[in-house]
């Protein structure tokens, strides 16, 4: 049972494809998070690394189950509403409050891949298989669900998926591997919706407002941080009274943010903030140019050449904001 | 809970104080009559309508109506007080002196720091020898108290008391006067009424009997019914949702078929039309 495990990310694409190597689900609006689980501990692991078991003592205790065959799930923590469609905004309002909050906003885990089973590795094997294993797996609580997926048809999903104003699909080819933290071009994101994350790099009080707070967001090109626009927030909001305790703000601090275009210089315009976040990590607030989707007739992959991400610096660099 | 010195003359006694007692009465929960839940007191602020948190809400003194003036944590830490980390002695005499029964606030344990036991048994022997006990003032949750120091088993019992302003006057209640008349037999009677029911003080033989009659109501309905727990919404289920998209696709491409009637039905999942197991 690996100790940490970084997970795979997505290579964005220009636009959804038909193509039946593929299978495509739905990008869930939620916190990307690894389940471990043997028969020691269950935790819950953020994008950053972080152990996040405390945030959700309810997905820890709906894993029991699946602690006596030692498994690391991918997947994502989520809030859904009613009709079962995750709530980014809710699930905000979930990290705001804590685990105290989880009778009125309850969380579940959306698994969409496998990654360890009985203590053995299983990242080498092919997404179908791993899938198929996923579904074998038994996991009666309520609380982790695996979602369906589609294969081949990007189009017709991303269409459904758009009119239910979802905010992306997955494209994922059933032959591929898994690639902890790379951005795999076998792992594409068709955005349906603009959506950001950004960092929050400074902030200040809107002018003439009591209460309105601006925030600097702040984005990678390459390794060099440039800003992306602003976007407000209200004082008084739960948010904000999470992500600035006491008035100092959370470093570092993501703004998952909706907007309405990019201008000429890639700078965001009509920004309107989602949620604020620590559970991203910033090297991956990163503004980066789509790839056209697959040929439809792909050349049989002779090894690996994932994009690799170089580190990034951390730090804000004062001069920015 | 406390740390700080009992300050008298030149000698200064480091001491830890400990309540001597806790509160085991009985207390309920208030619940929403509809669904149960319990229910939540909120520091709301109306101007803004909205919830403050604890960490946010800062302390005002009222002045006038709608008038305060803002008092920080800091300031209160401050304050030019002789008492805030000493339990300060000012005289010692006759425990009789003080009428227990309506001065006495609270009771505290006094346990020595290491390198005050000495002093500490020094205080002890020299109240037991004297029959004393000290009065003082000490500084506890941003109030002075007037304070007893006695001596209770092998510790020094505090308690703190009343200031006398805070004690009301007996005056303020119909009380009857000396001059009722009473008959010989009448005490009598009552006497020996009083010395039938005299016995030495044993607080082991006392008990809450309202605390044992609901904790007896409560566990007569824990069997009777079930447990009344607080409801979660129900959980949603994703699959509900992947239906409905899955539907979409599907229509999709029967609608291309008739369209175009070559094209090849697409390949299934071998999992994708089962539904996930259900709880």
């Amino acid at each position: 049972m690996p100790g940490r495990v970084l997970p795979e990310f997505s290579v964005p694409c220009v636009g959804a494809f038909d193509d039946p190597d593929f299978r495509f689900s739905i990008d869930w609006d939620g916190a990307r998070t690894l389940l471990f689980a043997s028969p020691e501990a269950i935790r819950l692991q953020s994008e950053t690394l972080a152990d996040v078991s405390d945030r959700y003592p309810e997905i820890v205790a709906a894993a029991l189950p699946l602690a006596p065959r030692s498994a690391v799930l991918d997947g994502v923590v989520a809030v859904l509403d009613p009709s079962g469609c995750p709530d980014l905004v809710a699930l905000g309002e979930r990290m705001a409050l804590g685990a105290a909050s989880q009778q009125r906003l309850p969380a579940v885990y959306l698994a969409i891949d496998l990654l360890h089973l009985d203590g053995r590795g299983i990242m080498g094997l092919a997404l179908d298989r791993r899938l198929e294993l996923l579904r074998g797996l038994d996991l009666p609580d309520p609380r982790i669900q695996v979602p369906d997926w589609v294969v081949g048809e990007g189009e017709a999903l991303a269409e459904a998926a758009a009119a239910r104003h979802l905010p992306a699909l997955l494209a994922r080819r059933g032959s591929a591997h898994y690639h902890p933290g790379v951005a795999s071009p076998e792992r594409l994101r068709i955005p349906l919706q603009h959506r950001a994350h950004c960092l929050v790099v400074a902030t200040d009080r809107v002018l003439g407002s009591t209460h309105l707070r601006r925030l600097r967001l702040a984005e990678y090109q390459g390794s060099r941080l440039t800003e992306a626009g602003t976007a407000e927030i209200a004082e008084t909001s739960m948010l904000w009274r999470w992500a600035a305790p006491g008035g100092r703000m959370r470093s570092p601090l993501i703004a998952t943010v909706d907007y309405r275009s990019r201008g000429a210089d890639g700078g965001l315009r009509g920004v309107e903030v989602v949620t604020l976040r620590d559970d991203i990590d910033p090297v991956w607030c990163i503004r980066r140019d789509s790839v056209p989707p697959p040929p439809s007739q792909p050349v049989p992959a002779r090894g690996f050449r994932p994009t690799v991400l170089s580190a990034l610096p951390l730090e804000v660099s004062p001069a920015v904001g | 809970m406390w740390r700080g010195a009992i300050s008298f003359g030149m000698v200064a006694i480091p001491v830890r104080m400990y309540l001597a007692n806790e509160s085991k009465g009985v207390s309920f929960r208030l619940l929403c009559p509809r669904d149960g839940a319990p229910l939540r007191n909120k520091r709301w602020c109306p101007v803004e309508e909205c919830e403050v948190g604890w960490n946010d809400a800062v302390r005002g003194f009222e002045v006038g109506k709608d008038e305060y003036v803002r008092i920080e944590d800091e300031e209160l830490d401050n304050l030019p007080l002789a008492t805030t980390r000493t339990i300060e002695i000012l005289e010692f005499c006759d425990d009789s002196e003080i009428d227990a029964g309506v001065y006495v606030k609270g009771a505290y344990y006094l346990e020595p720091e290491a390198v005050g036991v000495k002093p500490y048994q020094l205080l002890r022997k020299a109240l037991e020898k004297t029959g004393k006990v000290a009065v003082g003032k000490v500084a506890l949750r941003d109030r002075e108290h007037l304070c007893r120091l006695a001596l209770h088993e092998r510790a020094i019992l505090l308690n703190t008391l009343h200031w006398p302003d805070e004690i009301r006057d007996l005056g303020q209640l119909a009380l009857p006067d000396a001059e009722v008349e009473i008959h010989a037999r009448e005490l009598e009677m009552a006497v020996m009424l009083v010395e039938n029911l005299a016995a030495r003080f044993d607080p082991a033989r006392h008990r809450d009997g309202y605390r044992d009659a609901v904790e007896g109501l409560v566990e007569a309905k824990l069997n009777d019914r079930p447990l009344e727990r607080i409801p979660s919404p129900p959980l949603a289920q994703i699959t509900d949702l992947m239906a409905v998209l899955k539907a979409s696709v599907e229509a999709s491409a029967r609608q291309r078929q008739a369209a175009g009637g070559t094209e090849a039905e697409p390949e299934r999942a071998t999992g994708s039309a089962r539904r996930r197991r259900a709880s």
